[in-house]
């Protein structure tokens, strides 16, 4: 976990460089001379490199003082520390991983297929592919939660979503 | 007293039968509205919901306003505590500890405060706003460049306060949600920022898009690691379990009581000083409270404080509405848009001409909350069976309404993409214990103190003295030094307490102290 | 096996209903746009809920609606950032969508030319008509010691660079104007940018700003009040609300090369918009402003009904374009 905050801060640190590259062609004072565009973003990258360098520069301290003991530190303050008889620690982020997957294929899908369709196959393919609950009961969710969140919002609070390019019209209602 | 009379006579112009009614169904819209991501906000909900308030005759229909208003509002704890998903800026810090109590099968209690602390504080807010109007808008139009500038520094500053055990990794979540806030084309100068050219970040991020990636998708993504299939946690089935009990008000009576003063007084500034009521209270009532410690992990308090500042704010926000007809957020925009199409102009002459709708609105914004503690109170049970839902069939749900919230808060299918992208940002920050809570509060913070900065710099001529020598502006400046004073003491003094209690534990008590002190000097 | 063979059921049956609902909702979508008139008709606006343009669309809403033009209601979307930039960046993302105008301002204009590279302007989208001008006065507080404009500018010129001005974005209209007067009278002053058309009154009434140049709908009620003052007129003749004001030109303030109309309101619909929807829009909106409610709107707001379509409005877009030019590339923003 030590190891994953030494990478997490060269990510930070480096993902602030990018950021201050950028900042550096934007005006960092303006003509009158008070703070342009640039001087909110150069402070916070500059921030950001110094604080994921501090982040990196802490865990490879720690690791070095509690090398033997277990990983108790300050990263089980949140959420992590729950249930021992779950799945591994990689089949966890397999599963985690997986549905992110899906989630982020489903976005290509919706804008080339629609709201309901792609919606409706996000669903299936989490409840078939990820839960393997193969039950009609998982037919009925993938279609139902699509077709009524579509029913509510176009139709009911006339509030658009997306028709996609295979829709004939610019958005399906 | 001519105001108490005016206030009775608007209470009884509310309390006729049809404009109870319209109010009632105000209210469940906008619960049932609030629920649905992207619309969550009471700004939105208002929005959405204005074409229906607007075949109404003027009084009822904004009564109903009133009610949806508060339904919304509602709606937006609700999804906070239940599933840890903020709809509105305001709601945030639930997810602290409203979230907590749910975990630990205390979801009811946590609602039930949410509603009752509301409905005190709405009183009090509606009081101080019969009485105090005057005096209070003086107060909002001194409110200037330097002084909101001072006001965000003491919010970014319970920001830091606010990082956890680990201030690098609460520095970094702010600093992250702070550069996001920079994004688009910069009003000041018409720079673009950080928009690589994409017209679809002209606009900056938004923050629904933000909130539901960074927390909604990413506590699915959490959750889906565990079991298959079982429920989220255990929901208790007696009654008694799923109310407040009255230990529980008694812990929350200061916290409500501070949480209403703070946010009626900030939620009164015009310019959107409102949204950090709600955040400003949870520090306050976190840093007076005698321990600190169980904050975060459950405290009932830490639901009390802020909810009642939320809720008072509504008072305080209708002052600059109707005294000098300026919007002081979103929702009282929404508010002022419907006067005027009624054909109502807000502004100084509003009491004095208008006075049939100016008391039955403020008598039904109070209306409203009693409304919703009827109406909410006996539902609080049923609201509570959605953690009874199998998780197979709430997360797909989640997903799919995540997606219409991005997509719908300003029809943009890059708004998905951006979800979609922070969602992973949230996952990884799960993992790292970095908390997610700085960055959006920063990101809800940044842009008004950032532009709050170059305001009173460019009135000063660059002095920075104009910070000190504006009174307000000193007032909150010495404010906030005394809470950071006050918090690193009282921190470090409980740190030394535990360390010497620990004394067993050498390795942790010699790593982590060094590691988490150094930032912040 | 059996199992097996029933999970080969379950998924060939919801593949089979998965393609019916798609199926589905693209013929239904398909009969809304088969036909010739747009529905689902969104309004872009460039400020948020409650601000200028907000306001102004559903009031557009509201008429239209009344003369029964329209049935259903026309949802307002707002796209505040960058003064309309992203209005018309997302106006140019909907190309040939008929269901998407947006309410522009002359603003969008300004916008695009203040951008090194805009992502869109107001040329790109398909202009329908123009529907109002919106006269421009200047406001100080009632307290104020300048009692007309030239108070004002000699103020300016003992304290060069000291008066504070506020309003929006510096490439907004007020700010153009300004610019305009300070070189022409060879004085400076300064301009604080607010967001939002609220914390711009409350600026002047506080004193952090000594003047602001708006419309009547910005001070009309702090007027009322006795709290602000208005000192000058940006029109040919003086106002009907306001007979005491004297024009800039009366002033002595000809303001030579500036288009007369500086805040002029219309709408406009995506890029490539079908003739057959731009009529369907112009019809309309012809019929809204003969209408008697839009008469006594105008006047209650200050503005004058100026309705012009087609070529003329596309010849009055770019006379704008031209003559603000020079003074938007004179901002130190400018081409970054």
């Amino acid at each position: 976990m030590h190891r994953a905050d030494v990478v997490a801060g060269a990510a930070v640190a480096a993902l602030g460089a990018f950021a201050l590259v950028t900042a550096l062609n934007l005006a960092f004072l303006s003509n009158s001379g008070v703070p342009g565009p640039g001087f909110f973003p150069t402070l916070l990258s500059g921030l950001l490199v110094v604080l994921g360098v501090l982040l990196a520069v802490f865990a490879l301290r720690t690791r070095q003082v509690v090398a033997s003991g277990p990983d108790t530190g300050d990263v089980t303050d949140v959420e992590s520390a729950e249930g021992e008889d779950e799945p591994s620690q990689g089949r966890r982020a397999l599963r985690a991983g997986g549905v992110w997957l899906c989630f982020a294929v489903a976005v290509p899908v919706l804008t080339v297929l629609g709201f309901v369709p792609a919606m409706a196959i996000l669903i299936a393919v989490l409840l078939f592919g990820v839960e393997r609950r193969y039950s009609w009961r998982s037919l009925v969710l993938a279609v139902v939660v699509p077709v009524a969140v579509f029913e509510l919002f176009v139709h009911v609070l006339t509030i658009p979503l997306p028709g996609g390019l295979l829709a004939l019209g610019p958005l399906s209602s | 007293m001519s105001a108490l009379a005016h206030l009775l006579d608007g209470l009884g112009t509310a309390l006729t039968p049809m404009n109870l009614l319209w109010m009632v169904i105000g209210c469940v819209l906008g619960t049932v509205v609030g629920i649905l991501p992207g619309l969550g906000s009471p700004a939105a909900t208002l929005a959405v919901l204005l074409p229906l308030t607007l075949r109404l005759p003027p009084t009822t229909g904004l009564i109903m306003m009133a009610g949806i208003y508060h339904g919304a509002k509602f709606a937006g704890s609700t999804t906070a505590i239940l599933l840890n998903i903020p709809t509105e800026t305001s709601s945030v810090v639930l997810c602290y500890d409203g979230h907590e109590l749910a975990k630990k099968g205390r979801a009811g209690p946590a609602m039930g405060m949410s509603a009752i602390s509301g409905f005190i504080a709405s009183t009090i807010g509606v009081i101080a706003l019969t009485f105090t109007a005057p005096a209070i808008a003086n107060l909002a139009v001194s409110f200037g460049p330097p002084e909101f500038a001072s006001l965000m520094t003491f919010g970014l500053m319970l920001v830091i306060t606010m990082a956890g055990r680990s201030p690098v990794k609460g520095l970094i979540s702010m600093t992250l949600g702070l550069l996001v806030a920079t994004v688009g084309v910069d009003l000041v100068s018409g720079a673009q920022r950080y928009t690589f050219n994409n017209i679809n970040l002209y606009d900056g991020v938004e923050f629904i898009t933000l909130t539901l990636g960074l927390f909604a998708v990413a506590e699915v993504l959490v959750n889906v690691e565990k079991k298959r299939g079982k429920s989220l946690f255990t929901v208790p089935r007696k009654l008694s379990e799923l109310l407040p009990s009255k230990a529980d008000l008694r812990r929350c009576a200061g916290a409500i009581g501070l949480g209403s003063v703070v946010g009626f007084l900030i939620g009164a500034l015009p310019g959107g000083g409102s949204t950090i009521g709600s955040f400003v209270s949870y520090t306050l009532v976190k840093n007076t409270s005698k321990d600190p410690d169980k904050f975060g992990k459950g405290a009932i308090e830490g639901v009390a404080g802020p909810e009642a500042a939320n809720n008072s704010e509504a008072g305080g926000a209708m002052i600059p509405l109707l005294s000098l007809g300026l919007p002081g957020n979103a929702s009282t925009s929404v508010m002022l848009a419907a006067l005027l199409l009624y054909g109502v102009q807000p502004g100084p002459l509003l009491f004095s001409e208008h006075p049939e709708i100016a008391w039955p609105v403020i008598a039904s914004l109070y209306l409203g909350t009693l409304v919703l503690l009827v109406l909410n109170l006996p539902l609080i049970p049923m609201w509570v069976q959605i953690l009874r839902i199998p998780y197979w069939v709430l997360y797909p749900t989640i997903l799919v309404l995540a997606v219409v919230g991005a997509y719908s808060a300003r029809g943009s299918l890059f708004d998905v993409w951006m979800m979609v992208g922070f969602s992973l940002l949230g996952y990884i920050f799960r993992k790292l214990s970095i908390p997610a809570a700085p960055m959006l509060m920063a990101f809800v913070l940044g842009p008004q103190a950032e532009l709050a900065l170059r305001q009173s710099l460019t009135l000063s001529n660059n002095n920075p003295m104009i910070f000190l020598e504006r009174p307000i502006s000193a007032v909150v400046l010495a404010l906030t030094v005394a809470v950071i004073a006050f918090t690193t003491v009282s921190r470090h003094r409980r740190r030394r307490r535990v360390d010497a209690a620990s004394a067993t534990v050498p390795t942790e008590a010699v790593a982590s102290p060094s590691a988490i002190d150094e930032p912040v000097k | 096996m059996k199992s097996r063979t029933r999970q080969l059921q379950v998924a060939a049956a919801s593949a089979v209903l998965i393609t019916a609902v798609t199926a589905c909702s693209s013929f239904s979508s398909g009969t809304s746009s088969g036909s010739g008139t747009p529905s689902n008709i969104q309004m872009v606006v460039d400020t948020g809920p409650g601000g200028g343009s907000d306001i102004f669309a559903r009031e557009i809403v509201k008429l239209a609606q009344q003369d029964k033009s329209i049935t259903s209601n026309w949802p307002v979307l707002s796209e505040p950032q960058g003064g309309g930039l992203g209005a018309m960046a997302f106006m140019k993302g909907k190309a040939k969508m008929t269901n998407f105008v947006a309410e522009f301002t002359s603003k969008w204009v300004i916008g695009a030319l203040g951008t090194a590279n805009p992502p869109a302007s107001l040329s790109d989208l398909t202009p329908i008509a123009e529907l109002a001008d919106e006269t421009q006065m200047v406001a100080v507080p009632a307290n104020s010691p300048y009692h007309n404009f030239q108070d004002f500018i000699n103020a300016a010129k003992k304290d060069p660079g000291q008066l504070v001005q506020t309003g929006g974005a510096p490439s907004s209209v007020d700010n153009l104007v300004a610019l305009k007067l300070q070189q022409d009278t060879k004085t400076k002053w300064k301009y604080l940018s607010f967001a939002d058309g609220g914390p711009r009154i409350t600026a002047l009434l506080r004193g952090d700003a000594q003047m602001m140049i708006g419309s009547q709908s910005d001070f009309q009620d702090q007027v009322d009040a006795g709290k602000l003052r208005i000192i000058a007129v940006f029109s040919d003749k003086r106002m009907a609300a306001y007979p005491n004001v004297p024009t800039m030109t009366e002033q002595g303030f000809t303001l030579a090369g500036m288009p007369s109309q500086l805040q002029f309101r219309g709408v406009a619909g995506p890029p490539g918009m079908s003739a057959a929807a731009v009529s369907y829009y112009v019809g309309i909106l012809k019929k809204m402003t003969q209408s008697a409610a839009w008469q006594q709107y105008m006047t209650s707001e200050g503005d004058q009904t100026e309705f012009v379509t087609g070529t003329a409005l596309t010849s009055l877009i770019n006379t704008f374009t031209t003559s603000m030019r020079p003074l938007v590339t004179s901002l130190p923003g400018a081409g970054q």
